[in-house]
């Protein structure tokens, strides 16, 4: 009974300092100016990838390494990042030999795949992506709404957390959704730095979103 | 039962791409081609013009031939498990079932598997037909393409829907789901399809700079 209790306290107690944690993690922080930054970009299949890889064009090469993460059965992303970054050295060849790796985990759900057993491979996702996430320790996640982000950008929350390392979580909104969030837009519209919309009916429902226009 | 598709606008080639729009035993991605046409501009896209008929087809388009030839490409679905042969003739007749369509208004019919890039074919093309997700959409768009994008109705909370919907509404594409795609074909005037502004992916570089603290 005693025992019982004790546990339940402990519990109690490590839940408050999770949530205190998760707080101070999420409150606004200031920019820390710095010259690089290491990126974890989540490319999910067909779509997803294409859109990422838009954003990513216009960006610097300050934004190394570029860690891209993958659907283990995802082939053609892993083509399609490979013609980018090939494209991209070449478009700057005084730059530094790029400096990208591409990874894989599981899906965490399949089309039509039920959500009980969505929930499960969500969980085995989490397992093998916070060790990655771990590993990698980048500076800042990029992702755009594909299922595999939520376990990885919950791994980064977590390593701010348990006190490793602030990430920069930002969340692109596919510009397919107009109207509505994705599923994983609606979990990490709380849980990310910046949450960025490109259409303005959602600016209007979501107004702590950032709205940039158009921007795929 | 097979029907050709009528007298209509004789549109030459079609380009194709319907990933996943098509009933799940086969998921392949269809693509044909249009022969070239000349001048573009920021203005309304004028009509459809008969394109001249390759000379091995001369003498024998009927009135009903609505496309001189049809180029498919097809590549099994990316992440699930069905088995896809992705056989040309099963993909054709995949197709053409779906449609409603007789092999003979597509005229010369050739078959292709995946492609970097679709460029060089949405360069000949006068007409696409593509599924409604973003990349897509986006890549036949920014060509300035008259577009119809076939809706995939299996899709969670129809996202393709949402962006066909709000690209439609703007001006921009037609739309319609497999059963319809016939019909639409007969009745779409493309003169009242607006240009599409392009996006501005420098405004997220800029953002994203700014809140990570990049320095120049």
């Amino acid at each position: 009974m005693g025992g019982t209790l004790i546990l339940a306290a402990a519990a109690g107690a490590v839940a408050v300092l999770l949530a205190v944690r998760l707080w101070v993690v999420l409150r606004p922080h200031a920019a820390v100016p710095r010259r690089s930054l290491s990126l974890l970009v989540v490319a999910g299949s067909g779509g997803h990838t294409t859109e990422i890889l838009r954003l990513l064009e216009n960006l610097s090469d300050a934004y190394s390494p570029r860690h891209y993460i993958i659907a283990d059965t995802d082939e053609m992303s892993a083509h399609k990042i490979n013609s980018f970054e090939v494209n991209r050295a070449d478009r700057n060849p005084g730059a530094m030999f790029p400096e990208y790796y591409i990874h894989r985990i599981p899906r965490s759900r399949e089309v039509q795949q039920s959500w009980l057993s969505t929930v499960l491979t969500t969980l085995y996702s989490m397992w093998l992506s916070f060790p990655l996430t771990h590993r990698v320790k980048p500076d800042l996640v990029l992702c755009n709404g594909p299922g595999t982000c939520v376990p990885i950008c919950i791994s980064a929350l977590l390593l701010g957390i348990l006190g490793i390392k602030k990430v920069i979580i930002v969340y692109v909104e596919s510009i397919c959704r107009v109207e509505h969030l994705s599923l994983s837009g609606k979990i990490l519209f709380h849980l990310s730095d910046y949450f960025i919309v490109q259409w303005p009916t959602l600016k209007e429902k979501y107004p702590k979103s950032v709205y940039l226009g158009r921007i795929v | 039962m097979l029907h050709t598709l009528g007298p209509g606008p004789a549109w030459g080639r079609a380009v194709v791409a319907l990933r996943r729009a098509l009933p799940s035993t086969t998921r392949p991605v269809l693509l044909g081609t249009l022969p070239r046409r000349s001048g573009r501009g920021r203005r309304a896209l004028p009509p459809p013009q008969a394109p001249s008929r390759p000379a091995s087809l001369r003498g024998t388009v009927s009135r009903e031939r609505a496309f001189s030839g049809l180029v498919v490409r097809a590549t099994p679905a990316v992440g699930h498990d069905d088995p896809v042969p992705c056989s040309p003739s099963l993909v054709c007749d995949t197709f053409f079932r779906v449609f409603a369509w007789s092999p003979s208004s597509c005229g010369a019919i050739s078959f292709t598997t995946y492609k970097d890039s679709l460029k060089e074919d949405l360069q000949k093309a006068d007409l696409v037909i593509s599924h409604a997700g973003a990349g897509s959409c986006l890549e036949s768009l920014e060509k300035r393409k008259p577009l119809t994008v076939v809706i995939n109705e299996k899709l969670m909370n129809n996202h393709q829907l949402e962006l066909a919907k709000q690209l439609h509404k703007d001006g921009h594409l037609f739309y319609c789901t497999c059963g319809t795609l016939p019909g639409l074909l007969q009745s779409m005037d493309f003169s009242t399809l607006k240009c599409f502004p392009l996006g501005q992916p420098e405004k997220f570089s800029a953002f994203l700079d700014k809140v990570v603290g990049l320095q120049k």
